[in-house]
C-alpha cells in the first residue's frame, strides 16, 4: 500500500486539532458580573446566566446554565463561542469524512486492485467502485458543508433561524444528512459484495487455503 | 389500567427475565465445547448476528444516559447517534471479512487469538487481552450497577412490595445474567440479544410516537420551545459546541471498529457472505432504537421548559420520568423490559469476552497454551468476573468510573490501530501495536486520574486515539515488518 495519503491525512488532522486546541478559549465571565451589552450578547438567550468559574472546566466555550433549571445547560451566544473555531471545526469534520471514506475504499481493496491482477471482475469495471466511493464521499462532504454553512447563517442571526422540516436547517442536515449519507456505503457493501468484498473467485481460493491447512494439520510432514 | 401501571411494568420485567433463563436452558444443550461457548460453533445466521451487533452496541447508556444528555446538552449527543451509521459500516468493511477468514482458517475464538495469528506475537496478544479485560471490568460494573438501579426503581413503584435494598436488586439481576451466560455461553447471549434487540426496536418506535404526541405540534413544537430558550441547544452542536461534538464523532465512528464485544461477533457467522445482509440489519436496527434517545430527550427538555413538567432532579431521570408520566402502562412495561434488555445485551457480551481473556487469551499468550478443561474454567471465569464487577459496582464507584473511562479509551485507541488497521495492512508490526496500546493506556490513565479536561470539551478518548494511530503508523513504517504466516498472508490478500 502506498503510505503517503494516510500520512498526509494524519498530518492534516494533527494540524487542525492542534490549531483548535491552541486557539484561546473564551473565558466564561465572572458569575457575579453583569452581562455587558454587545452585539454578541444580543444573540444570547434571554434567560442565560453564566456558569460559575468551575463551569469553564467542561470547556464549552462560553457555557451557561439555565437559571431556572440548573441541570440543563445552555449554549449562550453561538457567535461568541464559535467565531474563532468554526472554520477549524469545518476542516476537522471534512478531514474526518475524508479519512472515513478513504478507510472504507481502502478496505474494499481499491488500492490493491489497482496494483494487482488478482481479480478479473475487479479489473473489468475498474472505474466503477472508485467512482462510487468518490461520489459517496462527496455527498458526505457536501452535506457537512451545508450543515456548517446553515449553522453559520443562523449563528449570525439566531432570531431568524430558518427551519427545514421540524428542525432548524442545520440540525436537519445533521439528522437527515450526516446520519443517512453513509447509507451510500451500506448500499455499496450490499450491492457489490460479490464483486469487491468477497468474490466467488476469492471464496474458491479461500476454500483451497482451508483445505491445505486442514490437510497439513492432519498429515504433518515429518521433519528429516 | 392506569391503576395497575406498576404491576404491569413488574410483570413485563419478570416475563423478560424468565425468557432469558429459558434461553439459557435451551442454549445449554447446544454448548458442548469451548468453541461453542465462545464462538457459538460459528453457526449463527444473518438476523441473529445482525441484531446482536446493534443491540450490543446500544447499551443501557443509550436508553438512560442518552435522553439525559439531550435534556442536559440539547442536540450535542446526536453526534453519538449519527456516528453509528458510518461507524458500523466501517467496522463491517474493515473487519467482517478479515475476522471471519481468520476464524475459519485458524479456529480463533477471540480477538486476542486473531491478533496472535496475524502478528505471531504473544506480547501483542497479551496486551490486547489485558486491554480488553480492563475495559470489560469497568463496563460490566457500570452495566450491573445500572441493572440494579432499574430493578430497584421498578420495585419501588409497586405498593405491596416492601422497600428492597439495592444490594438485593443487584444480586437478583446479576444472577439472571450469570445464569444464562454460564449455562449457554455466547449462544444464549446472542439469542437473548435477538429478543432484546427486537424489544428495543419496538419500544423505541412506540416511544417516539408517544413523545411526539406529548408536545403541541410534535417535533416542530419541541424545536420551537428549545429555540426560544436557547438557539444553540437545538442547533447542530448543542450546548457542547462544534469542537467537542466533532471529537465525539471522531472517537465514536472509529471506536465502533474497536469494540471487542461487537466485532467478535463477525467471527461467529455461518457463512462469510452473511455479512452482506447483516450490515443493513445492524445499521437500521441501531437507527430505529436510537429514536428513543432522541424522542425522550427532546420532549422532556421541551416539557420542562414549557412548564408542563417539573424540573428533573437529575438529567438521567429523563427516561424514567417520561415513562411514568406519559407512556401507556403497557408501553412503559415494554420499554422498561427494553431498558433491562439494552443493559443485559451489552453485559452478556462483555462477560463472554472477559472470560475468554482470562481462560484462553492471557494463559495462551503467557505460557503458549490455554487452560486444560477450558469449558469448565470458562464457566468459572464468567461467574468470577460477574462477581468481581458486582463488587466494584457496589463498593467502588470511583474505580468503576476509572475503569469505564479506561475501557472506552482503550477499546478505541488500542484496538482500532492493532485490529482494524493492522488486519488489513501487512506493513503493521507487533512493536507498533504494543507501543500504540501502551500509549493509549498511559494517555487515558493520566487524563482520567489527573482529571485533565481538554479545551472546547475535546474528548480525551479522541485525543488518545489520534496519538495511538500516529504512533502505530510511524513505528510500522519505520520498523521492518516481521514475516507473516503464509496462509494468513494469503488470507489478507483476499
Amino acid at each position: 500500500m502506498k503510505s503517503w495519503p494516510s500520512l498526509v491525512l494524519l498530518v492534516a488532522l494533527w494540524a487542525v486539532v492542534l490549531h483548535l486546541l491552541l486557539t484561546p478559549e473564551i473565558v466564561a465571565p465572572d458569575a457575579t458580573s453583569d452581562n455587558t451589552a454587545s452585539s454578541a450578547d444580543a444573540a444570547a438567550p434571554r434567560t442565560a446566566a453564566p456558569l460559575p468559574a468551575e463551569g469553564t472546566a467542561i470547556g464549552h466555550g462560553v457555557p451557561h446554565r439555565n437559571p431556572i433549571f440548573p441541570d440543563m445547560n445552555q449554549g449562550g451566544s453561538g457567535q461568541q463561542r464559535h467565531a474563532s473555531v468554526l472554520l477549524g471545526g469545518w476542516l476537522f469534520g471534512a478531514l474526518q469524512i475524508a479519512l472515513f471514506t478513504g478507510l472504507l475504499a481502502w478496505s474494499a481493496g481499491l488500492p490493491a486492485a489497482a496494483q494487482t491482477q488478482q481479480s478479473a471482475a475487479r479489473q473489468s469495471h475498474s472505474w466503477l467502485l472508485p467512482g462510487l466511493f468518490v461520489f459517496g464521499g462527496l455527498v458526505f462532504e457536501v452535506v457537512f458543508a451545508l450543515l456548517c454553512r446553515s449553522y453559520q447563517i443562523s449563528m449570525l442571526d439566531p432570531a431568524n433561524t430558518r427551519f427545514l422540516g421540524s428542525f432548524p436547517e442545520a440540525t436537519t442536515w445533521l439528522l437527515f444528512g450526516i446520519w443517512f449519507a453513509p447509507g451510500v456505503f451500506v448500499a455499496l457493501y450490499v450491492l457489490f459484495f460479490d464483486r469487491w468484498i468477497f468474490s466467488p473467485q476469492a471464496e474458491t481460493q479461500f476454500a483451497a487455503l482451508v483445505a491445505a491447512r486442514t490437510a497439513a494439520r492432519e498429515h504433518p510432514v515429518e521433519e528429516v | 389500567m392506569e391503576a395497575y401501571r406498576s404491576v404491569i411494568i413488574l410483570c413485563s420485567v419478570v416475563i423478560y427475565m424468565l425468557m432469558c433463563i429459558g434461553v439459557g436452558l435451551w442454549a445449554m444443550r447446544r454448548t458442548k465445547s469451548t468453541h461453542d461457548f465462545f464462538m457459538a460453533g460459528r453457526h449463527l445466521g444473518i438476523l441473529v448476528t445482525g441484531v446482536a451487533v446493534f443491540s450490543s452496541t446500544m447499551s443501557g447508556f443509550g436508553f438512560v444516559g442518552g435522553p439525559g444528555l439531550v435534556y442536559k446538552m440539547g442536540v450535542s449527543s446526536f453526534w453519538m447517534v449519527v456516528s453509528a451509521s458510518v461507524g458500523i459500516s466501517l467496522s463491517f468493511f474493515l473487519l467482517a471479512k478479515r475476522l471471519r477468514l481468520f476464524a475459519e482458517l485458524r479456529e480463533t475464538i477471540s480477538l486476542p487469538d486473531a491478533v496472535l495469528v496475524r502478528y505471531n506475537s504473544r506480547s501483542t496478544s497479551f496486551l490486547t487481552a489485558v486491554a480488553i479485560l480492563l475495559g470489560v471490568m469497568g463496563y460490566l460494573a457500570a452495566q450491573i450497577g445500572a441493572m440494579a438501579i432499574v430493578l430497584q426503581t421498578i420495585l419501588a413503584e409497586v405498593s405491596w412490595i416492601p422497600s428492597v435494598p439495592r444490594e438485593m436488586c443487584l444480586v437478583v439481576s446479576t444472577a439472571v445474567l450469570v445464569f444464562y451466560c454460564v449455562s449457554g455461553g455466547i449462544v444464549a447471549s446472542v439469542y437473548t440479544d435477538l429478543v432484546q434487540g427486537l424489544i428495543m426496536v419496538v419500544a423505541a418506535l412506540l416511544v417516539l410516537l408517544t413523545a411526539v404526541a406529548t408536545v403541541e405540534n410534535g417535533m416542530t413544537g419541541m424545536s420551537r420551545i428549545l429555540l426560544a430558550d436557547d438557539p444553540e441547544s437545538i442547533g447542530p452542536w448543542g450546548t457542547l459546541g462544534i469542537v467537542g461534538c466533532l471529537s465525539w464523532y471522531f472517537v465514536f465512528v472509529l471506536g465502533a471498529c474497536g469494540q471487542p464485544h461487537v466485532i467478535t461477533k463477525f467471527m461467529m457467522t455461518r457463512r462469510l457472505g452473511d455479512a452482506r445482509h447483516m450490515l443493513p440489519v445492524s445499521v437500521f436496527g441501531y437507527a430505529i432504537s436510537a429514536l428513543l434517545w432522541i424522542g425522550i430527550g427532546l420532549s422532556m427538555r421541551a416539557l420542562v421548559l414549557s412548564g408542563q413538567e417539573p424540573p428533573l432532579l437529575e438529567a438521567d431521570n429523563a427516561a424514567p420520568q417520561f415513562l411514568q408520566h406519559y407512556a401507556h402502562p403497557l408501553l412503559a412495561g415494554v420499554v422498561f423490559a427494553g431498558l433491562l434488555a439494552a443493559i443485559m445485551s451489552t453485559a452478556d457480551s462483555f462477560l463472554n469476552i472477559g472470560a475468554a481473556a482470562v481462560v484462553h487469551d492471557i494463559p495462551r499468550a503467557w505460557r503458549g497454551r490455554s487452560l486444560d478443561n477450558e469449558l469448565y474454567w470458562a464457566r468459572v471465569a464468567t461467574v468470577s468476573i460477574a462477581a468481581a464487577a458486582a463488587m466494584f459496582a457496589l463498593f467502588s464507584e470511583n474505580l468503576v468510573a476509572l475503569l469505564g473511562a479506561f475501557g472506552w479509551g482503550t477499546f478505541a485507541a488500542a484496538i482500532v490501530p492493532t485490529v482494524a488497521i493492522g488486519f488489513n495492512w501487512k506493513r503493521a508490526t507487533p512493536m507498533a501495536c504494543n507501543l500504540a496500546i501502551g500509549a493509549s493506556l498511559l494517555v487515558n490513565f493520566f487524563l482520567e486520574v489527573l482529571q485533565i479536561k481538554l479545551p472546547y470539551g475535546f474528548h480525551g478518548g479522541a485525543f488518545s486515539l489520534l496519538i495511538s494511530l500516529t504512533i502505530f503508523y510511524l513505528v510500522s513504517v519505520a520498523t521492518p515488518p516481521p514475516p507473516i504466516d503464509a496462509d494468513i498472508d494469503q488470507a489478507m490478500d483476499l
